[in-house]
């Protein structure tokens, strides 16, 4: 049995909790032992082994008994971390803020309650993936679409809470979610939107109802336990069109992305375009070791030979038309002549044998995959911790934004290893901090880096739009703006729906009340 | 991805054969018995992993192949119902993903032992006779599958070693850093 008790319990007293969980559920789903334990680990985190590990798990299969749970909880004031797949090993898996914390976990609540092929949406329960919901929509013979993350056992309801983005046109993930039910830290179960009202038709189709909306109050957030989310599908277009640009000099990304703004804003490109840069881009073919086996950032003579024998620039741009082919063939004419108007750009509409341009293709169409997995190969051993801030869709910001994370890139020893995805009035930059997470030294670089990363692009004016547990207080701080008082709003709601403070605590830097000042 | 049930041998000196073939004497492998499913894992797209992989079915030990494309969904597909004893070299993510996968499932990690190509040589960090596979440049992930067959098979405690290999080169499709794995669900102990 696991030695860990929650902090500030009694150890009578979360055993007795552990028997009540166990009379909810049934003892074979309460967790206490090494073993069903050590899969709530982050298996990539940049902190020494031995951080944020849970005391137990609960896994239950219904609203009924995560009700009685939290009732339980409640009672002797146990916290609790809620994971739906807890697949997200760029931001801490299913790992809790903190050690001692009950993991609540729903991969059992994993039923596709609703795919409606009409009106293009699935009403899910947590614990369902990409990949099955798309086996699901290929098994009924549904022609709807999903739009995934890039890793195929991501959770379709979780990815959306967390802000997450696929690069199908539904790729804005909380945008497309649509209704959810939720469970709040005294048991109460709430439905949002038109679910609200009684024998509602239309919980689905609009977000918009009577009242305010408190969707986003639930997403990044530890106010209540969410049981089931709409997601809006994409119908299957009659036409598709993927292609892939390469641009050879880094300081094209300003230019690429003036480009991209008009094509973006007017849905010419409908899709999250992307703009990989070249390591990103090996990564899914090659290693680094063997183009250069020393310590420190790539030269500049290894990334020119990985540059010519893979075909590749220093950035690499996907996107994709879709609709009737006459609408494809009228756009795809503005989108070539704007594109490829960069000098030395180069138009591949295939790429054979090419593993990169084969997950990208399938993801821009809805294919679940794992492929993006194999980039972890660059370095060895897998660690990887990803720094994700906000900029607007302009090319001097994408820039700016890339030479300051570079220059702090290289001078850590790191590789800049990033890409960078177009919203609908944002850019999505994700820099891949990867490292070998047996090297202990290289594992303290990356968290120190990803500490002063944190401060540099809050200076600068960025945020993050969503982070790793170790830096989710750090990130909170950075939004100060009248003296932190976005944040003080969170505490105050907090306090109020949660006083016991049970749920998640410490989630995005949410803190309750008693744990507020020893955090 | 592909899988496909293989008939496990019943020769059960069969392992033995393999062994010697690579040189590296009699090894005390334990004997598949008649209830242990053997799962191999093989990342088609490694070259090492399907040396291993040929290693292993050579020798009887495995009783259904599970091979995984560059994609890796394979893992999601195939490791849903497995039980029994899972094996696999694999790279690291693929590694990481199978552990997740079984181990969330109920699976106990056996084996882990890694393969870090640095400097021109392979570094292997195992368990048991280092020496047999410091010995070898490209023929290690066979020395591997048979080292790991006998400790799969030991019911003594497993010694850890670190080894590293001649100056090889690393071949162009190879991840450079391996593990070579073995998880077990309950039931099915040795």
């Amino acid at each position: 049995m696991s030695s860990i008790v929650p902090q500030g319990v009694a150890a009578a007293d979360f055993s007795n909790a552990l028997d009540e969980f166990a009379g909810v559920v049934g003892k074979d789903r309460v967790y206490v032992d090494e073993q069903p334990l050590s899969s709530y680990r982050d298996a990539y985190s940049p902190l020494a082994d031995g951080e944020f590990l849970p005391s137990a798990a609960v896994a239950p299969d219904g609203v009924e008994q995560i009700q009685n749970i939290l009732k339980i909880a409640n009672a002797y004031k146990i916290p609790i971390w809620t994971i739906g797949t807890g697949r997200n090993f760029a931001y801490g898996g299913p790992a809790p803020r903190k050690s001692g914390y009950v993991m609540l976990d729903l991969r059992r609540m994993n039923r596709i309650i609703e795919v409606n092929e009409k009106y293009g949406y699935a009403l899910v329960e947590p614990g369902v993936s990409y990949m099955q919901l798309y086996r699901h929509l290929r098994a009924i013979g549904s022609k709807l679409w999903i739009d995934p993350a890039a890793p195929a056992w991501g959770g379709v309801m979780g990815n959306a809470l967390e802000h997450g983005a696929g690069y199908t046109p539904y790729g804005d993930h909380f945008i497309m979610q649509c209704g959810m039910e939720v469970v709040l830290a005294d048991g109460e179960v709430v439905r949002t939107g038109q679910g609200a009202l009684a024998g509602s038709k239309h919980w689905q189709v609009t977000k918009h109802a009577a009242g305010p909306q408190f969707d986003g109050m639930f997403t990044q957030s530890n106010f209540g336990v969410v049981t089931k989310m709409g997601i809006w599908l994409m119908p299957e277009p009659p036409g598709y069109k993927p292609f892939m640009i390469t641009y050879q000099r880094e300081e094209d990304l300003e230019a690429i992305f003036e480009i991209t703004r008009p094509l973006k804003v007017n849905q010419i490109i409908p899709n999250a375009a992307v703009a990989v840069d070249l390591l990103w881009e090996a990564s899914a073919k090659t290693t680094r070791r063997h183009y250069f086996d020393g310590k420190g950032p790539l030269p500049q003579s290894a990334r020119t030979r990985i540059a010519s024998d893979l075909h590749l620039g220093m950035w690499n741009y996907y996107g994709a038309l879709y609709g009737p082919p006459p609408v494809i063939a009228n756009n795809w004419k503005i989108v070539e002549d704007a594109l490829m108007s960069i000098p030395g750009a180069k138009l591949y509409l295939d790429r054979e044998n090419d593993p990169a341009w084969d997950y990208r293709v399938r993801l821009m169409r809805g294919e679940p995959n794992m492929t993006e997995f194999s980039i972890m190969n660059w370095i060895g051993g897998g660690g990887h911790v990803n720094f994700s801030p906000i900029s607007a869709p302009s090319g001097a910001e994408a820039l700016a934004q890339y030479n300051m994370i570079k220059r702090r890139c290289h001078e850590y020893g790191f590789d800049y290893i990033g890409e960078f995805l177009v919203g609908w009035r944002d850019m999505h930059h994700i820099l891949m901090i990867m490292y070998d997470r047996a090297d202990e030294a290289m594992r303290k670089s990356a968290y120190d880096l990803f500490g002063l990363l944190v401060d540099e692009a809050a200076e600068g004016g960025f945020g993050e739009y969503r982070t790793h547990l170790a830096f989710m207080d750090q990130i909170a701080k950075t939004y100060k703006h009248n003296d932190g008082a976005l944040w003080d709003l969170h505490h105050r709601i907090k306090d109020v729906m949660d006083p016991n403070g049970i749920l998640s605590p410490g989630k995005q830097g949410i803190w309750p009340k008693a744990l507020r000042e020893t955090s | 991805m592909m899988a496909w049930k293989l008939r496990r041998r019943d020769v059960l000196g069969a392992g033995a054969l393999g062994t010697a073939a690579v040189g590296l004497g009699t090894l005390a492998r334990s004997e598949p018995g008649p209830n242990r499913t053997v799962t191999l894992v093989e990342e088609s797209g490694v070259p090492e992993s399907r040396q291993f992989a040929s290693a292993m079915i050579d020798s009887g030990f495995a009783g259904e192949v599970i091979r995984i494309d560059r994609s890796l969904n394979g893992l999601l597909h195939e490791l849903e119902t497995t039980t029994g004893t899972i094996i696999g070299m694999t790279s690291d993510p693929a590694a990481m993903i199978a552990g997740q996968l079984l181990g969330e499932r109920g699976a106990h990690a056996r084996h882990f032992w890694q393969h870090h190509y640095t400097d021109g040589r392979w570094r292997h960090r195992t368990q048991g006779g280092a020496r047999l596979i410091g010995s070898t440049t490209h023929a290690w992930p066979v020395a591997i599958a048979h080292q790991l067959q006998s400790a799969i098979g030991s019911r003594s405690p497993q010694v850890s070693n670190a080894c590293t290999s001649g100056v090889c080169a690393l071949l162009a499709s190879s991840p450079g850093m391996l593990v070579s794995w073995v998880y077990e669900f309950e039931g099915y102990q040795s």
